[in-house]
């Protein structure tokens, strides 16, 4: 019986530190910046997307944004905390190889560039980085990632709303 | 009320010190006709102060949404709760020694990333907004993109940006002549919606 | 507390939830549905509500709580807060745009939105919603003497900005 509760204990350590050493490229970069001054980090993970999905089931939007989604992770950083470029500094700790280049756009003094995960010919990772000029951010959406949809979601969104406070943003 | 007065209460309450009923005498002088023009300011914020106060009444349709939100949620947590504690008694010794195991090794090792919400609802907007926000800057993205393939200027340095976007693409700069390149180019013109471009591309992989 | 005194005494709060939250957010689509998760939290709190001195002043602090966490959940993809937009109201009108008689408690109200989230509360929750000092304090999570100083600013502030509108509206 001792050793047996000894054996268990010893699988359930190594379960849990191959499951650290594991972690990916990404989970250690929010790992990072979490908690750090002047960043802002939000996690939502796949038991909250399907807590997401129970809230309103005949909602077919929403059924269909959720769908296939396993997580989203949003690390952003605060306008006044210039001192360090965003951008940059994201792009250094980020294993690039893993991921293959979709666009890059600039935009005055904002970069912001796509990135894209593949397996098996199905996106599964979606990220996004924006820095240098008004949004310093970097957005990680992970699942069955339908392009198309995520496409469509800001045409039914209010864009001339976004421009226009781009404008203000701009003016300050 | 005379105008003295109110001027003595009025620089009490610019200092903070006007008791609420005095505001309230207040609000009743300047919500009067008869005002001295030089008060236009108090005017308008007494008008302002008393209009936007919030009445006691309800609103049936918030009201409403409000109960059936708690009774989805007392529907909800009733079906929970008591099998989550039937569990735990049924854990025998071992197994719940085991699970103790396992939790504090994992919480020695630390730590999957935890939720940043507890509320789904609240996950939901926030999700919406990022899906909202990667969707805008991808069309924003693109939008140039097909701009520029329809004029077929100089069209082409914007679609140098995208690497190994649609071997196509390449095959268009590559093009020397004129007849392969047009084929091509009548294949992206079809390409209307930027979201179709980029879905071509993931079915295409 | 049951269902029924939770009917009788907290839903009809909700107008001042309401007008407190959009005040807070900015956009009253947001606030309605801030008010009703803010519902929800009071609802799961009943038991404790008779514990307050004031289950008026708790719920409004709840709301409060509750609005800024969301203010910061929007920073995370900056959809900008209406806000936050200093100077824009005292320089910032357009050429041509007269002030109606009518515009002016509007006025007010924009001039109020412009103001510091602290100082909107504030001036909210005394002038227009009658809450006392102490009752301030606790929603607020301020010193009494404190919440009567920054009242006192406030009030000053709103009065200046007014009158500066005037002016440059040719009143």
């Amino acid at each position: 019986m001792k050793t047996k509760l000894m054996l268990l204990t010893m699988l359930a350590f190594m379960i849990s530190a191959s499951a650290v050493s594991q972690k990916d490229p990404i989970a250690s970069l929010f790992d990072k910046y979490s908690g750090k001054d002047g960043y802002t980090t939000v996690y939502i993970s796949s038991k909250m997307f399907s807590l997401i999905a129970e809230i309103d089931p005949d909602d077919q939007e929403l059924q269909d944004m959720m769908n296939g989604l396993k997580s989203i992770r949003i690390l952003s950083s605060e306008e006044d905390n210039n001192t360090v470029n965003f951008y940059d500094e994201i792009m250094k700790d980020l294993a690039v190889d893993k991921y293959e280049e979709l666009m890059v756009v600039k935009d005055g003094e904002q970069d912001m560039k796509f990135l894209i995960r593949e397996e098996k010919g199905k996106v599964i990772e979606l990220l996004l980085l924006s820095g240098g000029g008004g949004d310093n951010v970097l957005i990680s959406i992970r699942g069955i990632i339908d392009m198309k949809n995520i496409g469509k979601i800001g045409n039914a969104l209010d864009i001339e709303g976004l421009e226009e406070i781009e404008k203000i943003n701009k003016e300050k | 009320m005379d105008i003295k007065k109110i001027n003595k209460l009025l620089e009490k309450y610019y200092e903070g010190l006007t008791s609420i009923e005095e505001e309230e005498q207040l609000r009743n002088f300047f919500l009067s006709e008869d005002l001295p023009g030089e008060m236009l300011a108090e005017r308008d914020m007494f008008s302002y102060y008393a209009a936007a106060r919030s009445k006691e009444e309800t609103d049936d349709r918030l009201s409403s949404s409000i109960l059936s939100l708690i009774k989805r949620q007392e529907d909800g947590g009733r079906a929970i709760k008591p099998l989550f504690r039937v569990r735990l008694l049924q854990l025998s010794g071992l197994a719940a020694g085991l699970a103790i195991l396992l939790v504090s090794s994992l919480v020695l090792f630390k730590r999957g990333p935890v939720d940043t919400y507890e509320d789904p609802r609240m996950a939901y907007i926030e999700a919406r907004k990022a899906l909202e926000y990667v969707s805008v800057q991808l069309n924003r993205g693109t939008q140039p993109l097909t701009k520029s393939i329809s004029l077929m200027g100089d069209g082409f340095s914007p679609l140098e940006k995208i690497n190994e976007f649609n071997d196509g693409l390449r095959l268009v700069k590559q093009a020397g002549t004129m007849s392969e390149g047009i084929n091509k180019l009548e294949y992206l013109n079809m390409l209307q919606d930027p979201a179709d471009i980029i879905s071509g591309f993931t079915q295409k992989k | 507390m049951d269902l029924t005194g939770y009917k009788t005494r907290v839903l009809p709060l909700q107008n001042k939830l309401l007008a407190f939250s959009e005040r807070l957010l900015g956009d009253s689509e947001d606030a309605r549905d801030a008010v009703q998760e803010v519902f929800l939290k009071l609802w799961n709190l009943r038991q404790k509500l008779d514990d307050y001195r004031s289950i008026e002043a708790f719920a409004m602090t709840v709301t409060r709580n509750h609005c800024l966490d969301r203010i910061k959940a929007r920073r995370t993809v900056r959809l900008e807060d209406k806000h936050s937009l200093p100077g824009e109201l005292i320089d910032g009108t357009s050429p041509g745009d007269i002030l109606e008689r009518k515009d002016a408690v509007a006025n007010v109200k924009e001039i109020i939105d412009s103001l510091p989230e602290k100082q909107r509360s504030i001036i909210h929750l005394r002038d227009i919603e009658g809450f006392d000092n102490e009752e301030i304090a606790d929603i607020m999570k301020m010193d009494v003497n404190n919440v009567r100083v920054v009242l006192s600013r406030t009030r000053k502030t709103v009065r200046e900005k007014l009158i500066l509108k005037y002016d440059i509206n040719g009143h």
